[in-house]
């Protein structure tokens, strides 16, 4: 059983890499949000990326964008990646709800950085 | 006596289940023809559920389903019926591995589908959910019936 430092360790590793996505692309913060769920097990990551930018982008091109940027980053964490199920979601879809509301069982993921600090 | 993970259900058949998850197919496009999108939805979820349990029982060559795996969690149905690794085994960013996400995350959290008005269903967003799960080349249900 993981312990939830572990699993914390995992989450943030995940969140600050896409993090780090959204400002190679310029986006400022509001311009994108993290959800994850809290029953996240360190081998069974749940997280759900969330941006206006994906608004009229093919999901699939949206998805794989941002899985091969991760991969890229996380080389050395294989089973961070392993255990990640990351979804890439239009903020215009999100917005219709229905099959796209972000469900109760995820919350969304603060992280804050220093002021002026380009370390994510 | 069996045990209780060794009981099955002796009312419903493989051939029940091989039946059933079709029929779902066709009561969603029905359910769709008539504006009912949720229901539609809904329809094809359980199709897959239901898919998944007829290959259970023929992974494990048996003709009623397990009682313990009378359940809706579909991580869970894809293990008991030998197919996760091969799933684990597709690329993340591959299309049939969005797809199955999707549908994973759509299927953990189903409030609002069982309790919000229908009129937050859209016959877009059904149209959706139907290529995540039957488009040819990269939905889930064709994958799932390509592996042996």
């Amino acid at each position: 059983m993981a312990t939830e430092p572990e699993v914390t360790t995992s989450l943030f590793l995940v969140a600050r890499t896409l993090v780090r996505f959204a400002l190679s692309k310029g986006w400022t913060d509001g311009e994108y949000a993290i959800y994850y769920r809290p029953e996240s097990d360190v081998d069974d990551l749940h997280l759900l990326f969330v941006s206006p930018h994906f608004d009229n982008i093919d999901d699939y091109e949206s998805a794989r964008e941002v899985w091969t940027y991760l991969e890229g980053e996380l080389h050395y964490a294989p089973e961070v990646l392993k255990a990640l199920s990351l979804v890439v979601r239009s903020q215009e879809k999100v917005d219709q709800g229905g099959l796209y509301t972000i469900g109760p069982g995820y919350q969304k993921l603060w992280i804050v950085s220093p002021v002026g600090s380009s370390e994510v | 006596m069996a045990s209780d993970f060794a009981k099955l259900n002796s009312t419903i058949t493989d051939a029940d289940l091989d039946a059933a998850w079709q029929d779902r197919l066709e009561d969603a496009t029905a359910l769709d023809a008539g504006g009912r999108h949720a229901s539609a939805i809904a329809a094809r979820l359980y199709a897959l559920e239901i898919y998944l349990k007829f290959r259970i029982c023929q992974r494990l060559g048996i003709a009623n389903p397990p009682k313990k795996l009378e359940i809706h969690a579909l991580d869970a149905l894809v293990l008991f019926s030998g197919l996760s690794t091969a799933l684990d085994a597709i690329p993340k960013a591959d299309a049939v591995r969005v797809n199955w996400r999707n549908i994973m995350e759509f299927s953990r959290d189903l409030t609002d589908l069982r309790y919000r008005p229908a009129s937050r269903w859209t016959q877009q967003q059904s149209d959706d959910f139907a290529h995540w799960l039957l488009d040819p080349s990269t939905g889930v249900l064709p994958w799932l019936q390509n592996q042996k």
